[in-house]
C-alpha cells in the first residue's frame, strides 16, 4: 500500500525545514532558503512569513545585494527565546528540571527531594513544573508583557518507557506501571510532553555533544540507586533502555543494585579498615567518594581495594557489551565519578583481562557527573519532536558536566 | 504589635539589611516584579542592628505573602508560618525537611566553573580560600563547593588554606593577613564574595604581591567593587533571583503547588584578576 503524506503533514514538514535551515545557519534569506530547500519562493515567503508571526523567526536587516545587482535581500535569524522549553530527569531520589531557551541556553534549574517532601510522586512532578511555569520569562525591560509561552516539556525516568504514547510501562521508582505520564501533564499544562527512558535520554545528550568528534557507537552506563544502560548505535539512540540492577553478576551473588550502593560501599569500607570515615563522608555520597579517591591516590590500602572492587564490578557488567557491541565509547554516569580517572584505569585493566587487550585499544572509556543531563536529553528529544531542532548541538547539550573530548 | 502593612494586596519582606548589596538588588528585583502585579511590598529589616535585633513587626496573617531574604530567622519561626499555609519564598534559604519554595544562587555550578577555570586555564594549585558566613546556607554551600572541587582537581585541602571571611570584608584581610604571615606556598585566592576578593586584592597588593601574574584572585557574584577592582568572579545576576523569587511567590498565591528549589544559573565574568 502507497502512503502519502497528507497536506497537514507537508505543511509540518515544510515548516520544520525552514525553521532548521536558519537555526543551524544553512541559509538566512529568503531567496538562500528557496535555493537550499529547494522549495519554491512563494512557498518558502508563506512559511517565513507564518515563522515570523509566530515569533520563531525575525527580520534583521539587509544583505549584500548580488552580484547582478537589485534589491538587497531581508536577512532572516532564529528568535531562540521566542518558546521556553522543560526538561524533568525523575530519579530515585528526586526531580532535577530545567529551563531553558530554545537554543539551550538554561535560565534555571529547580530540584526538588523526595527526603523534603511526602507529597505522592505526580504531585511533586507537577509541583516542579509549577516552579518553572512560574518563572517563564518576562522581559525586564517588558514587565508588563505576558510571559512567553512554553513549548514542550521532556521527562526521563528510569524504567521502560513507551515513547510513542509518553506512558511509563514499568518503573523501579515507587513501582510505576502502566502510568500515561505525558497525557497527564499535557492536559495540566497544556503543551505537548514527551517522555523516555533517562539513561537513553543521557546518551542521547551526550552523543549529541560529541557529534563531529567520530563517537558513533556509544554505550551509557547510568549506576545511581537504579542501574541501566543505552546504546547509540550510527549516532542514533537505541530504545530498549531499562533496569538491569537486578542481574547477578558477582561470585558472591549480590545483585549490581546491592554492589553500587553507597550504603553498601559504606559498609565494605567498615570490613576493611577500622579508620572512621569523616562526618560529610558517612552522611553523604558524594563526599564518600571524594574520601576514598583522595585517600586512593596516596595509597591508601583500604581505599585501593575498594576502588579496585568497584572498578572490577563495572568491568563485570561491561566486559559482554564491549564483546557483543564494540561500541567506540563508554560513558559511565552517576555519583561514581567523583572517584575519578583512577577508577577508569581499573576498569580498563581489569576488561583488558578478561577480553584481551586487543580488544580494547580504540575503546574509549570516561566518567561523567548525571546532574542534569537526562533533563537536558530530555529537553533536547522534546524539541526535537516539536520543532525538528537538534543538528546544532549547543546549549542544551552545555557541556559543563562533560568532557570535551571523548 | 507596630503594624507595618497597609494594603490588601501587600508582600512582607524579612531580611537583615535591605540597604546591603545583596539584600537591596534581591529587594530591587522583587520590586519590579510585584509592583507590575499592583503588590505592595513592606520591608521589615528585623537585624539591621544585629547586636540589638528586635521581634518581627509584619502582622504577618494580614499580608498575602512573605519572602525571607537568607537566614535571617530562626527554622522554627519559618516552619509555623509554613503550616499555617501563608504563601512563602525564601531567597538563598532552606529549611531543612520542610518543603518551603526556595530561589537560590547555583554555587556548586558557579564555583565549579570557576575553580575549573583556576586549575585547569590557569594552572593554579595552591589556592587559599576566604570562606563565607557559615550559618547561612550560601556559605556553606560554596565552601562545600571549594572543597569537592579541589578534590576532583586531586588536590590538597589542608586547614591553614580555608581562611575566615564570614561576608565581612574586615574580617577576610584580618585573616588574609594572618595567612600571610605563615608565608605558606600558594598561588590563588578565591572569596566566597566578590567584596571580599576585592578587600583580598587590595591586601594582596599592600603585602607587595602583583596580579595576577603572581597571585590569581577570583570571587563570587558581582558589582561596582569587583568591576573597579578587575576582579575576574562567578557572575550572578541578584536582580533575577529577586525577581523568580516573586514569580513564584505569585504562582503560590494564584493557587500553584510549588515545591523544592530553583537554582539561578551563572557565568564567569573574566577580567583582570585571573
Amino acid at each position: 500500500m502507497e502512503l502519502k503524506a497528507t497536506r497537514s503533514q507537508i505543511k509540518q514538514h515544510n515548516h520544520r525545514l525552514i525553521l532548521r535551515s536558519v537555526y543551524n545557519a544553512m541559509a538566512e534569506t529568503r531567496v538562500g532558503l528557496a535555493n537550499f530547500t529547494g522549495l519554491a519562493k512563494p512557498t518558502v515567503s508563506e512559511i517565513v512569513t507564518s515563522l515570523m508571526e509566530q515569533g520563531f523567526l525575525a527580520e534583521t536587516g539587509y544583505g549584500e545585494s548580488t552580484e547582478s545587482g537589485g534589491k538587497r535581500p531581508t536577512l532572516l535569524r532564529f528568535v531562540p527565546d521566542a518558546r521556553h522549553v522543560i526538561g524533568l530527569s525523575i530519579t530515585e531520589t528526586g526531580i532535577e528540571a530545567a529551563l531553558a531557551h530554545l537554543d539551550g541556553t538554561i535560565s534555571a534549574r529547580h530540584s526538588l527531594m523526595f527526603a523534603s517532601t511526602s507529597v505522592p510522586l505526580i504531585r511533586a512532578i507537577r509541583a516542579t513544573v509549577n516552579a518553572l511555569l512560574a518563572q517563564l520569562d518576562t522581559p525586564r525591560e517588558q514587565p508588563f508583557r505576558p510571559p512567553r509561552p512554553l513549548l514542550c516539556i521532556g521527562v526521563g525516568v528510569p524504567g521502560q518507557v513507551d515513547m510513542a504514547e509518553g506512558v511509563i510501562v514499568s518503573s523501579p521508582l515507587a513501582g510505576l506501571q502502566e502510568i500515561a505520564l505525558a497525557d497527564h501533564l499535557r492536559v495540566y499544562t497544556k503543551v505537548p510532553v514527551y517522555v523516555a527512558n533517562q539513561t537513553e535520554l543521557a546518551a542521547r545528550a551526550q552523543i549529541t555533544s560529541w557529534r563531529g568528534t567520530g563517537v558513533e557507537n556509544l554505550v551509557m552506563l547510568l549506576i545511581r540507586q537504579t542501574i541501566e544502560v543505552s546504546f547509540v548505535s550510527g549516532g542514533s539512540v537505541y530504545h530498549a533502555g531499562g533496569p538491569l540492577g537486578e542481574m547477578r553478576l558477582t561470585p558472591t551473588g549480590q545483585s549490581l543494585q546491592e554492589v553500587f550502593q553507597y550504603q553498601v560501599l559504606c559498609a565494605r569500607w567498615s570490613q576493611l579498615t577500622d579508620e572512621p570515615l569523616p562526618p560529610r563522608a558517612a552522611q553523604d555520597e558524594t563526599a564518600f567518594f571524594l574520601h576514598i579517591r583522595g585517600l586512593a591516590r596516596t595509597g591508601h590500602t583500604a581505599a585501593l581495594t575498594l576502588l579496585q572492587e568497584i572498578g572490577t564490578h563495572i568491568a563485570q557488567l561491561l566486559g559482554w557489551v564491549v564483546a557483543l557491541m564494540r561500541p567506540d565509547h563508554i560513558t559511565v554516569a552517576g555519583p561514581l565519578h567523583n572517584l575519578g580517572p583512577q577508577l577508569i584505569e581499573i576498569a580498563r585493566t581489569q576488561l583488558a583481562a578478561q577480553l584481551g587487550v586487543e580488544a580494547l585499544p580504540r575503546l574509549g572509556l570516561s566518567l561523567v557527573s548525571e546532574a542534569y543531563l537526562s533533563a537536558r536529553g530530555a529537553m533536547a528529544y522534546a524539541l526535537e519532536e516539536e520543532l525538528g531542532l537538534v543538528e546544532r548541538g549547543a546549549g542544551i547539550w552545555g557541556a559543563s558536566n562533560m568532557p570535551s573530548e571523548p | 504589635m507596630g503594624s507595618l502593612e497597609h494594603a490588601i494586596r501587600t508582600i512582607g519582606v524579612i531580611t537583615n539589611d535591605r540597604y546591603g548589596d545583596f539584600q537591596g538588588t534581591v529587594i530591587k528585583g522583587l520590586k519590579n516584579v510585584f509592583e507590575a502585579h499592583s503588590y505592595a511590598l513592606v520591608i521589615d529589616p528585623i537585624a539591621e542592628n544585629s547586636a540589638e535585633p528586635r521581634p518581627i513587626s509584619l502582622n504577618i496573617a494580614r499580608l498575602s505573602g512573605l519572602i525571607v531574604i537568607a537566614n535571617v530567622v530562626p527554622d522554627e519561626f519559618l516552619r509555623q508560618i509554613h503550616v499555617t499555609g501563608k504563601p512563602m519564598e525564601l531567597v538563598s534559604q532552606q529549611v531543612p525537611d520542610v518543603h518551603i519554595p526556595a530561589v537560590m544562587v547555583d554555587n556548586q555550578e558557579g564555583f565549579g566553573r570557576i575553580f575549573d577555570f583556576l586549575v585547569d586555564a590557569c594552572h593554579c594549585q595552591r589556592i587559599a580560600y576566604i570562606q563565607g558566613d557559615l550559618n547561612q546556607v550560601d556559605g556553606r554551600q560554596r565552601t562545600t563547593a571549594f572543597i569537592e572541587s579541589l578534590q576532583r582537581h586531586d588536590l590538597e585541602i589542608t586547614p591553614p588554606y580555608l581562611l575566615r571571611g564570614d561576608f565581612e570584608t574586615n574580617i577576610a584581610s584580618q585573616s588574609l593577613r594572618a595567612f600571610l604571615a605563615q608565608r605558606l606556598p600558594f598561588d590563588a585566592v578565591a572569596a566566597a564574595d566578590y567584596r571580599m576578593a576585592a578587600k583580598a586584592i587590595h591586601t594582596l597588593r599592600e603585602a607587595g604581591y602583583v596580579i595576577p601574574n603572581a597571585i590569581r584572585v577570583v570571587g563570587f557574584g558581582d558589582g561596582p567593587d569587583a568591576a573597579q577592582a578587575g576582579l575576574t568572579t562567578v557572575g550572578v545576576d541578584i536582580e533575577r533571583l529577586g525577581e523568580r523569587a516573586a514569580y513564584q511567590l505569585i504562582g503560590q498565591m494564584d493557587g500553584m503547588e510549588i515545591l523544592g528549589t530553583t537554582l539561578l544559573s551563572t557565568a564567569i565574568l573574566r577580567r583582570d584578576t585571573a
